[in-house]
């Protein structure tokens, strides 16, 4: 990591750590919103990390912030802190104003149709603006954020589908940035999310396993118990190293393969996470079901991974038996 | 719900510094160097060129085909011992560098067989343990592509548990003498030398200090090499009888005793390179060529799928060659990497013929038929070769701190 990054991993993951409490968590799903955690976000600087500093940010890439957004689902951080960041950061290339009080996340208009539905997954009812990324009309637009009557996801996000122009629009700006789509920016924030609830899955059942005595000694003596877990730790490595691929990289075949590498390996990390933990991992009380459920629900968010697998599919098969090699070598598969 | 309370109080805090602070592994984000990308069109055209036209039945065996001619053509090249010291015969190249080669050749489906187990570990062996007699009479012959070594660790009783190894070398005037047997020993028909782990000492209390490694000569007289048809009746592996066959002291591989340590480090050559997910791309090459540039919506997400889990692993194999690069021991990365490559490659097969429905041949007539048919009587031995999938998980689940 570089001195910047350090810096403001350790800076965010301390507030994490001070403020994400079982409590906080449940409080959130119930529609409560993390007003401290917000303020000490703020504080910091952290939701225009990735903002210039003549914008009043820290000057951060991607790739930067990449161990925070991991963080952040590894600790099930119950406010759409990655939407916020890129909200700030679409914002500022498109040199659209947020107000200074807004607090607002980035939604993806991805249809065919310009100006029609965005789709977000509301993780708090902090937000208040939106800065919609419309892929076929090419705009940013800034807009309050109206309460709707929305479904929640099985993470306790509320599904917001809305016509953007249904909103009170503030401002609309032109956007087009080559190689990265509103779905894949979505995408690969939920990638790199799943790869931290993972590596937190996995720690969660490697301490349990050591301390759950059954038959006279810690389960995790028994080797049934230590291949599963053996197995499903490579699942993690994957998943991990794909996603931070695609926050170096920011190409929309990186973020691809992060999503459905990621996607394919939640399948078995919530199989034999839930396994190993008994009867206990399937209460509320105990923490494994907040990585779970949004495992579960992030799977299917900005892209399932059968639509990324599809998308990779289609890239692989039209550049063909005799090309794929070198594609695969120089970068050069492209969605 | 109160005893449960009292079970999972704090948890969550705790466990979740942990994650923060101590990741169990280290897949540190290395990309191949432009010095390394080099070398990859001058690979790609010696492989066009040295394999063009090759028969069926040749195809997809990629470093289980063996062609001494090929080898030797690329020790010309340079291509083997590339990392080695220049006073050896080496090229004092980078890893990354001999990752290109590897993983070109692999793809090529390039018969690299003869030297792989040479240029892999017995090399590198030789270089960390052996005599400077030992590395100036082998290492130059090695990276000239002329000389070939097997491995000598598994015997009839002794397969995962390697430390049981029974074959003995007793001390006699002037060195060793050997009685026992090798088995399921790749390539020793063809290779020149074994490097054989034996027994120096019966101590059943010290199981891993009586073994020690030695340099086999194979002509030596005493030693018969027969050879074992796998499955689909081809003899790449073989038993080795020792019969009062004579060693010289010369023959012995660093001290006496330190046999287990040595070839613990040789595994971990073993189990690290881009072999061990990349034996099956001549399959997926034409596995696309046979559904064609578009495909239907099924073969698309499979395909799609393929193709970000190999981007992965070798995403991952790079990162622990850089780790090897620098001198790090990504033994545990490496086990990784292999236990996921395995599975990667052990669906292909079934994978291939649940998307386009040709039956998988030998003697057949097209490439695909031919490398499915090839594989999928081969992949069932990826999880046991080089260590099962049971040991290498058992490797991983100490690295979780389970054991
Ligand atoms: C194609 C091929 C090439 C080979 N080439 C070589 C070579 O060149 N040189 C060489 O020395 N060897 C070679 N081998 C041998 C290989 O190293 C052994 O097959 C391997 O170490 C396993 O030993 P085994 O076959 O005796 O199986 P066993 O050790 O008897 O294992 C049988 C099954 O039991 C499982 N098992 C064993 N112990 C445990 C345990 N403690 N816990 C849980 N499960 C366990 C294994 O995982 C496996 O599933 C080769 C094998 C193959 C298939």
């Amino acid at each position: 990591m570089s001195e910047l990054q350090s810096m403001i991993f350790e800076t965010a993951d301390r507030i994490f750590a001070d403020h994400v409490t079982h409590d906080l968590i449940a409080k959130s799903e119930a529609g409560e919103a993390p007003h401290d955690l917000w303020r000490d976000l703020t504080f910091a600087g952290l939701p225009k990390a990735l903002c210039s500093e003549a914008a009043g940010g820290i000057g951060g890439t991607w790739s930067d912030v990449f161990g925070i957004i991991k963080a952040a689902g590894a600790r099930a951080v119950p406010l759409p802190l990655g939407e916020i960041m890129a909200a700030h950061w679409l914002a500022e290339q498109a040199g659209l104003a947020v107000p200074e009080d807004a607090i607002a996340v980035f939604a993806a208009a991805s249809g065919p149709e310009p100006g029609v539905t965005v789709q977000i997954s509301l993780e708090s009812s902090l937000p208040t603006h939106l800065v919609a990324w419309d892929e076929a009309a090419r705009t940013l637009s800034l807009a309050v954020l109206k309460e709707a009557d929305s479904p929640r996801s099985i993470a306790g996000a509320r599904q917001l589908s809305l016509h953007i122009t249904d909103q009170e629009i503030i401002e609309i700006a032109p956007l087009d940035l080559p190689g990265m789509s509103p779905l894949a920016l979505g995408a690969m924030l939920r990638a790199a999310q799943m790869a931290g609830a993972m590596e937190a899955a996995l720690r969660l059942s490697v301490d349990y396993v050591n301390e759950r005595v059954q038959f006279g000694r810690p389960i995790g003596k028994f080797q049934a118990i230590q291949q599963q877990l053996a197995m499903m730790s490579g699942h993690v490595a994957a998943a991990a190293r794909a996603a931070q691929v695609a926050f170096e990289t920011n190409s929309a075949f990186d973020i691809a393969c992060a999503k459905l590498i990621a996607g394919e390996a939640a399948e078995v990390v919530t199989d034999v996470a839930h396994q190993v933990h008994g009867a206990i991992g399937f209460t509320y009380e105990y923490q494994l079901q907040f990585l779970t459920r949004r495992l579960w629900s992030w799977g299917s968010e900005f892209g399932a991974t059968a639509y990324w697998a599809e998308r990779v599919g289609g890239a692989t098969l039209a550049t063909g038996p005799d090309a794929v090699w070198s594609a695969i070598t120089e970068n050069r598969l492209v969605l | 719900m109160a005893k449960t309370s009292a079970l999972m109080a704090g948890r969550w805090e705790r466990s979740s510094e942990a994650t923060m602070s101590a990741d169990f592994f280290q897949f540190q984000p290395f990309n191949l160097p432009p010095e390394a990308e080099a070398l990859r069109a001058d690979v790609r055209d010696f492989v066009a060129r040295e394999l063009k036209d090759r028969p069926l039945s040749e195809l997809g065996q990629t470093w289980s085909g063996s062609d001494p001619e090929f080898s030797r053509k690329m020790g010309a090249k340079g291509w083997i011992g590339m990392i080695w010291p220049k006073r050896y015969g080496g090229h004092e190249r980078s890893s990354f560098e001999r990752y290109v080669v590897l993983e070109e050749m692999l793809a090529a489906d390039a018969p690299v067989g003869a030297h792989w187990v040479a240029d892999r570990q017995s090399g590198p062996l030789l270089l960390r343990f052996g005599t400077e007699e030992q590395r100036q009479e082998h290492l130059p012959a090695i990276a000239r592509g002329e000389r070939f070594f097997c491995i000598g660790m598994s015997e009839p009783n002794s397969g995962s548990d390697l430390a049981s190894v029974r074959t003995k070398a007793e001390r006699v005037a002037g060195g060793y003498k050997v009685n026992g047997r090798k088995i399921w020993t790749s390539g020793a028909h063809r290779a020149h030398f074994m490097i054989a782990t034996l027994r120096t000492q019966s101590d059943p209390e010290d199981r891993h200090g009586g073994l020690t490694q030695f340099l086999v000569d194979l002509k030596t007289p005493g030693i018969h090499i027969s050879p074992i048809e796998d499955l689909s009746r081809r003899s790449h592996f073989n038993e080795v009888l020792f019969e009062d066959v004579f060693l010289p002291e010369t023959a012995r591989v660093g001290n006496e005793g330190d046999g287990w340590t040595q070839v613990t480090s040789e595994l971990a050559f073993e189990r690290s390179g881009p072999e061990r997910f990349l034996s099956c791309y001549p399959l997926f090459r034409e596995l696309i060529r046979e559904i064609g540039p578009e495909g239907d919506r099924l073969q698309r997400i499979a395909i799609g799928r393929l193709t970000a889990r190999l981007v992965t692993l070798r995403r991952m194999s790079i990162s622990v060659a850089g780790m090897l690069n620098e001198g790090a021991n990504p033994a545990l990365e490496a086990s990784v990497v292999k236990d996921q490559g395995a599975m990667y490659e052990q669906s292909l097969p079934n994978i291939a013929r649940a998307l386009v429905e040709l039956v998988p041949t030998v003697e057949g007539q097209s490439p695909y038929q031919e490398i499915l048919g090839t594989l999928l009587q081969a992949v069932p031995s990826f999880s046991l070769r080089g260590g099962t999938r049971e040991i290498l998980r058992g490797i991983i689940a100490r690295g979780l701190g389970l054991r």
